[in-house]
């Protein structure tokens, strides 16, 4: 009797779950601070993430939730961020739709949710204000900080505000 | 006394040659498992070393490098990604199956 | 009558006792006057016709009771067939002109009836009572029923004929005057009022005669008769009181059946065939159903392996039901009309008997299984009766908790008869439902044994052919059952069931009382029973832990049924998780053929003598090699080292001693090593030194001895007793005896070899054991170059086997698995804090579902432990509870 052949009979998405779960057990493990995710159901292919806003900036003591979903081709092709928590930033429009250059033509396989969550934390005190979605933010961003943070925390609802509404 | 040892079995245990407890950058899976795709280690679900000194596993880095959007680039330090080494188990040139039928009985 | 009775009476008219006697003939009786009434002659006053209708009707009456009166003798005196002219006269005043009796006045056939019940008491009863007032012996019970029937139909027969004789013409007679004024059908009228009239004082009879017996005896006796002429007639052996009577040889049936017709026609006739009667019968069946039973079908026919049931059913068919009909013929009642004696429900009921009997020993039945498929196939009819599975499930689980989930029992007979309980059920009830019900508590219980699993997949490994290992499986140790279950063709799981239900002609809906869970596949078999045991991650863990122990033990170079076992384990429960034991086992037929390509690598370069030194390597220690020029085939005179290369991140923790090998082994380990790198780029080798086997020849002053299966330490540790280059033979120490060699202490060894303590001692208590070393001060060992049998020695050595024996037996390859929960408790700790904050708000139910489905290695714990967790993070602040059982982030 001769042994089973040398590829797995698991489909792609078997091993796009795996690859997951391997991620949650790191991010179990070795947390980093002001970053969590969680997958949403046991499909794995939809997660929900929190960052904090980034001290010394104006998105300081506030919490972000994101969704971030999954495709069949994880992590040759990026995953899909979304801002559920309303926010006011130069690079997010008014659907929560981010314009990253690493969740674009910049990603890479060896990206995990990790790094992207960080790179949006950076993303919060750093914005790219030469290709803003939101225009407005982005010029007073340069010239007027004071009313940027009050349109910041006009904008934020907090995690129970969000679930009270349903989102 | 005199001892004679006639028959000495031993086992031993293979791993890849990088640093213990590593894990391949693009399905995260330790080097000494196999991709994600792959059930047999070792030859069957080799290591490419690059150039620039990263390595992964051989179908993982190939599945990355069919991307368009890879642009032949190393995930890690995207530097064009050349393989370093000629792949392993080369010497041996034998897939299982062929074995299967010269192997003795 | 007794004197309660009397002062009674006295006040009270009782009708029954106011039996008037006749009036002497010498009194005449000129009648009476009326309360208020003048004197006068009776015949004077016209107003007197009630007077003189007493008057007539008292003189009648004397007449007449006078003639009808009963003696003391009444089988002795003579019948009365004529009638004197007064009597004449006198009954036809009475029952046919105007002394017929009016509202308040008591008819003559009346007082008849009283004359009769008077009799009756006072003279027959007497005898009866002799016979029934004590306990009726058995063996007695035919003549006594007999006897009493005789003389009841006696009796009936003489106080009807005065009745039949005198009485009736004149109720005829006066039926007879209605007609002819009414003009109706004059027969039947007057048939009718006869037949009214003689019911009536036939019914006053037969109660006279019910009411002298004691019902309940009577009743019992009855029945008791009746059994007896069953039994009789079906060839049984009475039972009394559980013993039983043998039956004599010659039974002239005709003759018994002729005698019990005659007495049960003879009671109707006395009245004594009705309620009582039916209820003995009934009691007598009841019994007759139990004998018949007990002796023919309790017994299982232990070769023929059929039902019996058919044959139950042909003899109630044919045997019982007819008897019973027979006896109520005899009894004048209408089978039919009773409803409880429709064959079927007789069926019904033997059967329940049948079966209850059975279930009572089901336990054994299934232990003795395939014997018994005939006490099975008794048991499947019985199911289909109300009650019988609620029955039969009851008893069994509770005769396998009180025979089997016990800690007397082995796993390993546990195991069998939880197989053999399989096996019978498909049988009993292929759709399988009882089989659940009844092996939940079974299943529960295997899975709390320490040892379940093992023996599992240990027994599923076992080799049949092998005889080894079929003796070790008898020993208690392994299960027999278990192994021939595996070497049964598999059958290859049908995938998806819904879809195959469509196209199935023969489905059918599952059973009414199914557990929700309940899902028929089609291989659910002993081997699918025995893999889901457990979770199947849990499973598959320890699964992986015995493997890789058995693999690095196992002889068989092509591993034919480890492959087996991981083909059959992958159809029954899936791929997942597998991967392990794939590449184990792919990594130990492998590395055969590994072994052969280095070793050629190797062997090549040394049949050419101008080799570069270094692919020759160091080796030195080949004492008798051969000529130079022997071809590769030829086995080298030279140690052999063999290598199992195992991959390993796939193997569970294997031991993992270090220690030094002896010196020659260690330079063919390194030549190995540079070669496998050579041969496989990129990779490196390490060695397990704790882990393999080997064969050496060891050469004394006056013996040489070979040493098979020997651990690598053993080796290291004789080795070391070889003489360093430049240490004489003869040691340390004048005078010492000639037959000791080199010796080492253990501080000495433990420093060259760099080995761990344990390791050491049972090396030396094993070479000790095999007289190889002794102990010649504490800590210090020398060899044993001459063997002089003296007993101190002998007995060290045995001892120091022993020990080293037992240590043997101990040493796995495999640590065991510690315990998992406190480990990884921060892990856990960590994942609930991660879900409550990104998914918010969960009950606990949840988050068991989520922790089962996303930690890696599993979650093999349940709610409780969940609780416990969340208790221990919200004493720390972490969580809070939020009602029900509901958790969340604390704040």
């Amino acid at each position: 009797m001769a042994l089973s052949t040398g590829a797995r009979t698991n489909g792609s998405s078997a091993t796009v779950a795996q690859r997951l779960q391997k991620e949650l057990m790191d991010i179990m493990m070795k947390p980093t601070p002001g970053i969590t995710a969680f997958p949403d159901d046991e499909n794995m292919t939809r997660w929900t993430a929190t960052i904090d806003g980034p001290s010394s900036t104006p998105y300081e003591n506030l919490v972000f939730k994101l969704s971030m979903e999954f495709g069949a081709t994880y992590p040759y092709a990026p995953p899909t961020v979304l801002f559920k928590t309303p926010i006011y930033h130069p690079n997010v429009d008014f659907s929560g739709r981010i314009c990253l250059d690493i969740l674009k033509d910049k990603w890479s396989a060896v990206y995990n949710i990790g790094t992207v969550l960080l790179s949006l934390q950076s993303l919060l005190g750093e914005p790219n204000n030469s290709s803003p979605l939101n225009g407005q933010a982005a010029e007073l961003w340069d010239k007027d900080m004071a009313e940027f943070k009050r349109l910041v925390l006009a904008r934020h609802k907090t995690p129970e505000e969000l679930d009270a509404a349903g989102l | 006394m005199k001892v004679t040892i006639k028959e000495w079995n031993a086992v031993a245990a293979w791993r890849w040659d990088m640093p213990d407890d590593d894990v391949c950058g693009i399905c995260r899976n330790p080097y000494d498992s196999t991709c994600s795709k792959c059930k047999y280690p070792g030859d069957d679900c080799p290591l490419l070393l690059g150039e620039c000194n990263h390595s992964f596993h051989m179908h993982c880095i190939f599945s990355w490098l069919r991307q368009e959007a890879a642009q032949e680039k190393c995930p890690m330090c995207r530097q064009p990604f050349k393989s370093k080494n000629q792949e392993a188990g080369a010497t041996e040139a034998e897939t299982p199956a062929t074995n299967a039928n010269t192997s003795p009985t | 009558m007794d004197h309660a009775t009397l002062v009674f009476a006295s006040v009270f008219p009782v009708p029954s006792l106011s039996h008037t006697t006749p009036t002497p003939i010498a009194t005449p009786n000129l009648g009476y006057t009326e309360p208020g009434a003048s004197f006068g002659s009776p015949y004077a006053a016209d107003a007197g016709g009630t007077q003189r209708r007493t008057v007539l009707r008292n003189l009648a009456w004397s007449t007449a009771t006078r003639f009808l009166s009963l003696p003391k003798d009444l089988d002795k005196a003579p019948r009365r067939i004529k009638r004197p002219p007064d009597v004449e006269e006198a009954l036809d005043y009475l029952l046919v002109g105007e002394g017929t009796g009016r509202e308040h006045e008591e008819g003559i056939a009346d007082w008849y009836a009283n004359e009769v019940r008077l009799h009756f008491a006072n003279h027959v009863r007497q005898g009866l009572a002799e016979a029934w007032d004590k306990d009726i012996e058995l063996s007695n019970a035919w003549h006594v029923l007999e006897d009493t029937q005789r003389v009841l139909d006696q009796m009936q027969n003489l106080y009807r004929q005065p009745f039949y004789a005198h009485i009736l013409p004149f109720v005829e007679q006066a039926a007879a005057n209605i007609t002819i004024r009414a003009g109706r059908s004059t027969d039947n009228l007057e048939a009718e009022t006869v037949g009214a009239a003689k019911r009536k004082f036939e019914r006053e009879i037969h109660a006279v005669f019910a009411h002298s017996l004691p019902v309940e005896r009577f009743s019992k006796t009855l029945s008791y008769v009746l059994y007896d002429a069953a039994c009789k007639l079906f060839r049984l052996q009475v039972r009394l009181d559980d013993v039983a009577h043998a039956v004599p040889e010659h039974i002239d049936t005709k003759k018994v059946r002729r005698r019990m017709m005659v007495l049960l026609v003879g009671l109707n006739r006395v009245g004594l065939g009705q309620d009582e009667a039916q209820r003995a019968l009934a009691n007598a069946m009841d019994k007759l159903l139990d004998a018949y039973i007990a002796s023919h079908y309790l017994k299982v026919d232990w070769y023929s392996k059929q039902s019996v049931t058919a044959q139950l059913r042909v003899w109630i068919e044919n045997g019982f039901v007819p008897l019973a009909e027979l006896v109520l013929e005899c009894l004048k009642c209408d089978p039919a009309s009773i409803p409880t004696l429709q064959r079927k429900q007789w069926q019904e009921m033997a059967l329940t008997r049948l079966g209850r009997a059975r279930v009572e020993n089901l336990f054994d039945f299934v232990t003795n299984w395939d014997q018994s498929l005939g006490a099975i196939l008794d048991l499947k009819e019985y199911l289909r009766l109300d009650g019988g599975k609620e029955h039969l499930k009851g008893s069994f689980s509770r005769q396998v908790s009180r025979r089997l989930l016990h800690p007397g029992a082995t796993t390993t007979y546990i195991l069998n008869v939880y197989i053999y309980i399989i096996r019978a059920f498909n049988k009993l009830e292929p759709k399988g439902v009882i089989l659940q019900s009844v092996a939940r508590p079974i299943r529960r219980y295997l899975k709390e044994r320490e040892d379940t699993a093992r023996t599992i997949i240990s027994s599923l490994l076992i080799d049949l052919n092998d005889e080894a290992s079929v003796k070790a499986a008898s020993t208690g140790e392994l299960s027999f059952e278990i192994a021939s279950e595996m070497a049964k063709p598999f059958t290859h799981a049908e995938d998806a069931d819904d879809e195959a239900s469509w196209n199935d002609l023969s489905w059918q809906p599952p059973p009414y009382d199914a557990s929700p869970e309940y899902k028929k596949s089609k291989v659910e078999d002993v081997i699918f029973f025995l893999l889901t045991l457990w979770d199947r991650d849990d499973f598959i863990n320890e699964l992986k832990n015995i493997l890789g122990d058995h693999l690095l033990k196992c002889q068989d170079p092509e591993f034919q049924k480890e492959i087996r076992l991981l083909e059959l384990i992958k159809i029954r429960l899936g791929e997942d998780n597998l991967q392990a034991c794939e590449v184990m086992l792919r990594d130990v037929l492998e590395s055969r053929r590994i072994n052969e390509t280095i070793r050629q690598a190797g062997d090549r370069p040394q049949n050419q003598p101008p080799q570069t030194p270094e692919t020759l390597g160091p080796r030195t220690p080949r004492p008798r090699r051969a000529a130079p020029s022997t071809p590769p085939a030829k086995p080298l005179p030279g140690p052999a080292l063999n290598a199992q290369i195992l991959s390993s991140f796939f193997w569970p923790i294997l031991r993992d001693e270090t220690f030094r090998v002896p010196a020659e082994i260690e330079s063919l380990q390194q030549d190995y090593e540079s070669r496998f790198e050579r041969i496989k780029g990129m990779r490196k080798l390490r060695w397990m030194n704790a882990l393999g086997d080997s064969r050496i020849t060891l050469e004394f002053d006056d013996r040489t001895e070979e040493f098979d299966h020997l651990t690598p330490w053993q080796v290291s540790v004789v080795y070391a007793f070889q003489p360093q280059p430049g240490e004489e033979k003869t040691g340390k120490g004048k005078g010492k005896a000639k037959s000791e060699g080199i010796t080492r202490n253990a501080e000495q060894l433990e420093e060259i070899l760099e080995m761990d303590e344990t390791l050491l001692h049972q090396a030396l208590a094993f070479w000790v054991g095999k007289s190889v070393l002794r102990e010649v001060s504490p800590h210090t060992y020398a060899v044993i170059e001459r063997l002089d049998s003296s007993t101190k020695d002998s007995d060290a050595a045995a001892a120091a086997q022993e020990i080293a024996e037992v240590q043997a037996a101990q040493s796995t390859t495999v640590k065991s698995q510690a315990d998992l929960l406190n480990e990884r408790k921060d892990v856990y700790m960590s994942f609930i804090t991660g879900m409550l904050t990104n998914q918010g708000n969960m009950p606990v139910v949840r988050v068991l579902m989520m922790m089962r489905m996303m930690v890696q290695g599993g979650f093999p714990f349940g709610a409780e432990e969940v609780r416990a967790l969340l208790g221990e993070m919200e004493a720390a602040g972490k969580v809070v509870r939020l009602g029900g059982d509901v958790w969340g982030i604390g704040k």
